[in-house]
């Protein structure tokens, strides 16, 4: 990527390289983060302007040497749309600047001041006899330096609280004794918390390096040499985190939490799984992962962050899973809006935007499938898109660090946000439409493995045929001695589809089988799995059904489609691919395509390989 | 060592963004831009990385050119090696 970078600016590329600054997140290669924080400066200001539009004054007055935060912290508040000029101190005149009422300061006119304080900045001893007095003497410091700052300098203050160290010369009776210095330190902390003047916020780095490690948090050997209290390791969060306060504060925090259903609410696919099917709950890990998420997640709309739900789904096995399934701790009326259909979900963040009356830029996407992901970066840039881990268990840290709903004070207002707009409109199901969806299929990169039912992958085959409801033409069930009988059948057609991308591979997700007798092809299972919707394989698979039939002189084919309660997705599957429907006997409805007939077909972007 | 100063030399190009520095012995703080003395303390955890050394609390900072950092690095890495 740094190459990349590199490379892009170079070439005066700066769209391109700005596109891949901005994308460094504070869990990467410190080197990488260092060169695009340093990177920053070259790119045009009106560019960088255009990207983080909201320009802001932050003065750093530190208690330590903030030299190293500040291009992190400029990189980090440019990723959030903040475009941040920076005053810096010199390391310790924190207090001077205020109570001296700095010229410099002043003409500099900061809209922030950032007290870049840590414990090194407390008198505390290793222990005392009569803490009280001590930490509210320190109490005092700090609250009426504060106050001073807002009320001098017309600006708010993020301030840091004091982090406890490692260090523990009394040992296990840090934890008890209220004489020691760490005691001192929490007692502080409360003080502080408990009188904080107007304006004024809390950077909780006594949290941020207990998260990061107390081990980690500091280098002692970076303090000796140059008075710097985070280590290099540990400065990508704490910048951060601080970005996300200066979010915040200018009204850039993330309203909305857009949430895919499928292995991100639940384990499984409630369309081919059914609501006892899922994994959800208690008593088995997988399902314990999915409640913790939905725990925090609920959390986070206690506190005012709207929830929507984007899914491609029938919209009642969607609704069912919220009304019925006894696990699910987010409920129906936890969700502001509902969008489940069938279609590219560049559409549905559209959407919710819209119903919601919020902007796209507001939005959080929070899906564990990349290629949604992919395309939702790509068609709604403004949309903040969440990298969700594989594992379940991790999808709780991956939301929560990324600090995008921080607010600078929890309202009854905003505990009563979603009830509010619940009164307001009534929830739909929204039909979503497409926009480059083309493009996104061309750059997906898609190759097709075509091949016959074979002994390797039979077992897969009945699988599927047994497993998948939804894109499903018959729901025939068959099992393994049927599969392979079609295998040894000199007149069957079978095809299986495996369908790799530039994501890696889907693995087989696709078969179809027929016979041929007297001249037509009957198609007797068309099935295909869900997560591969809509990118054109069963388009493809229709070219090859054509060239079987050319090649075997068969003119017609004939389909079926047996409707069941979970198939309705299919429904029109043959008359989308132009087949015409016929009379046939039995339930459901036949459909018939002249092979002969030049009829169009519909395009695709698949490569295919194979037999 | 053979290869010190070559690897020093990209960390130099690599760290100080310039693709043009070429080191000798005698190439001190004066002559690449930006080598100041919080830069420097970047460019020893560059250098403890790459070469898997561990240099000791002011350790570096009496160093007057690239000539006495090369002789360090190696003196550490023939102690690692021995």
């Amino acid at each position: 990527m740094k190459a990349e970078i590199k490379l892009h600016l170079k070439a005066e590329r700066y769209r391109e390289a700005l596109d891949l600054i901005l994308a460094v997140r504070p869990g990467d290669d410190l080197a990488l983060i260092d060169y695009a924080a340093a990177q920053l400066d070259k790119i045009p200001p009106a560019l960088l302007a255009a990207r983080a539009p909201t320009a802001k004054r932050l003065a750093i007055l530190g208690g330590a040497t903030a030299h190293f935060l500040v291009p992190l912290i400029r990189l980090f508040a440019a990723r959030r749309g903040l475009n941040v000029t920076v005053y810096e101190s010199d390391y310790g005149l924190f207090e001077q600047e205020i109570w001296s009422d700095s010229a410099a300061l002043h003409e500099f006119a900061p809209d922030v001041i950032h007290f870049h304080v840590t414990s090194h900045n407390l008198p505390f001893a290793p222990f005392a006899s009569a803490p009280a007095a001590l930490v509210h003497e320190q109490a005092q410091r700090f609250g009426n330096l504060y106050r001073a700052a807002v009320d001098r300098f017309r600006c708010a203050v993020v301030t840091n609280n004091f982090e406890t160290e490692g260090a523990r010369p009394y040992g296990a009776l840090d934890g008890t004794s209220p004489g020691t210095r760490n005691a001192m330190i929490r007692a502080l902390n409360d003080a502080l918390a408990r009188a904080l003047p107007a304006q004024v916020y809390v950077n909780d780095i006594e949290h941020l390096s207990a998260v990061c490690g107390k081990a980690r948090w500091a280098d002692a050997r970076l303090w000796n040499e140059t008075k710097t209290a985070v280590s290099f390791e540990c400065q990508p969060f704490y910048a951060d985190r601080l970005a996300a306060m200066l979010a915040a504060l200018f009204g850039k925090s993330k309203k909305c939490l857009v949430l895919d259903l499928d292995n991100t609410l639940w384990g499984g696919v409630i369309g081919d799984d059914g609501l006892h099917g899922i994994r959800l709950g208690a008593g088995q890990p997988e399902g314990e992962a999915f409640h913790h998420f939905q725990a925090y997640v609920k959390a986070l709309k206690e506190r005012g962050v709207l929830l929507a739900v984007a899914s491609k789904n029938e919209p009642e096995n969607a609704l069912a899973a919220f009304r019925e399934h006894a696990d699910m701790i987010l409920k129906e009326s936890d969700i502001s809006c509902f969008v489940v259909n069938w279609d590219p979900k560049d559409g549905s963040m559209r959407q919710i935007a819209k119903v919601l009356n919020i902007g796209l830029d507001s939005l959080v996407f929070f899906d564990d499938n990349p290629v949604e992901r992919q395309l939702v970066r790509q068609a709604v840039p403004e949309v903040t898109v969440i990298d969700v881990p594989e594992d379940p268990s991790l999808y709780v840290q991956a939301l929560d660090d990324a600090n995008l709903f921080d607010t600078v004070s929890v309202t009854e207002e905003d505990r009563e946000r979603t009830a509010a707009l619940q009164q307001n409109q009534a929830r739909e199901v929204f039909e979503a439409q497409t926009s480059n969806y083309d493009d996104f299929l061309r750059q997906l990169q898609m190759r097709a493995f075509v091949e016959p039912i074979t002994e390797s992958n039979l077992a897969r085959v009945t699988q599927l045929v047994n497993k998948t409801n939804q894109f499903n033409l018959t729901t025939r069930r068959m099992t393994e001695a049927e599969v392979r009988a079609l295998v040894e059948d000199g007149a069957a057609y079978t095809a299986t589809t495996r369908l790799d991308d530039r994501f890696g591979s889907n693995g087989l997700i696709s078969v179809v089988m027929g016979r041929v007798s007297d001249g037509v092809l009957v198609i007797d299972n068309w099935l295909m799995s869900c997560r591969v919707l809509k990118r054109g394989v069963e388009a493809m698979e229709m070219e090859r059904l054509l060239a079987f039939c050319r090649q075997r002189s068969v003119d017609r084919i004939v389909g079926r489609y047996l409707p069941t309660s979970k198939n309705k997705l299919v429904e029109r599957h043959y008359a989308d691919l132009g087949f015409t429907e016929i009379a046939g006997d039995g339930p459901g409805t036949t459909w018939h395509f002249n092979v002969a007939e030049q009829s169009l077909l519909r395009a695709h972007h698949i490569a295919v390989e194979g037999a | 060592m053979p290869g010190t100063r070559d690897k020093l030399q990209d960390i130099f190009r690599d760290l100080f963004d310039d693709d043009d520095i070429v080191l000798n012995d005698k190439t001190s703080a004066a002559d690449v831009a930006g080598w100041d003395s919080l830069k420097n303390v970047k460019l020893i955890v560059q250098i403890e990385k790459a070469f898997k050394v561990r240099f000791g609390t002011g350790e570096v900072v009496n160093l007057k050119n690239v000539g006495e950092l090369v002789a360090v690095i190696d003196r550490k890495l023939s102690a690692s090696a021995g």
